[in-house]
């Protein structure tokens, strides 16, 4: 297993009190088994609100928006982005 | 980066956006036209009067998302074309600078097509985030559009992720997360 840090963007952040969440995941997890991390912890800590959030967030690296499929080596950089608005 | 391309998150505590930096940056002897989009907080918004907007940014993938619509306008309306991108991050007050592009290329139909092609891969696909803030305190998260997955090199080559759907990444939910005072 590996920890990988999740940083909170937009409106995810009201859910946290920390700027990221840590989750325990395979090693060579894809970005969808990260996902299905994600929802777990969410629907453990966060209310029901949050997961509809969650559902329609991109996880990202600092270069990309990643691909469900995509393996998340270990010491990459991850954030959960929400629908954005900028501009 | 790319010489054609000059692109800034500023942070709103410590700088404003100039758009003299951003005409200086895309005039040059042979451009013939120039234009600049520049977007600013306004005060009301839904009929509610807004007071303020935060911006949240995720830095690093906003520079890269900044750098790949400048690349997607040079490979458009280019080779002959400059591009000025900036945001301003954290909290702004109404009528303060929130973001600006410039475009300067030889011709105006250029100029005009670039800079909105670059403003509008900005508002779609870079992971900025808009919080109002209102006159009676409360504040809601913006609306927006869902991103999908970064384009590969290949992927660009084939079609312009911009122009295949603008309007079209809403989700379905509602998205006003209302915070009370």
């Amino acid at each position: 297993m590996i920890t990988l840090h999740i940083a909170l963007f937009g409106a995810l952040r009201q859910f946290s009190s920390e700027a990221s969440i840590a989750l325990h995941c395979p090693a060579q997890a894809t970005v969808a088994q990260v996902r299905q991390a994600i929802h777990a912890y969410a629907k453990a800590n966060w209310p029901a609100s949050a997961l509809a959030l969650i559902a329609v967030s991109a996880l990202a690296s600092e270069q990309a928006v990643l691909r469900e499929d995509q393996i998340i080596p270990e010491n990459l950089k991850l954030a959960l982005l929400p629908p954005v608005s900028g501009g | 980066m790319a010489d054609f391309l000059c692109c800034e998150v500023i942070d709103f505590t410590q700088a404003t956006l100039s758009s003299e930096k951003a005409l200086a940056f895309v005039s040059d002897d042979a451009f013939g036209g120039m234009t600049m989009f520049v977007g600013r907080v306004r005060s009301a918004n839904f009929g509610r009067v807004v007071t303020g907007i935060h911006y949240d940014m995720f830095d690093p993938l906003v520079l890269r998302t900044f750098e790949a619509a400048a690349e997607q306008a040079k490979r458009e309306f280019g080779p002959a074309l400059r591009v000025y991108v900036g945001h301003a991050k954290g909290r702004l007050g109404v009528g303060d600078l929130a973001v600006i592009v410039a475009v300067g290329t030889p011709h105006r139909d250029e100029a005009f097509r670039a800079c909105r092609l670059v403003i509008e891969i900005i508002k779609h696909q870079a992971p900025i985030w808009k919080q109002e803030h209102y006159i009676d305190g409360s504040s809601v998260w913006s609306e927006g559009c869902t991103l999908c997955p970064t384009p590969t090199n290949a992927e660009h080559a084939s079609h312009s992720h911009a122009h295949e759907h603008p309007h079209e990444h809403t989700h379905p939910h509602e998205h006003a997360h209302e915070h009370a005072k």
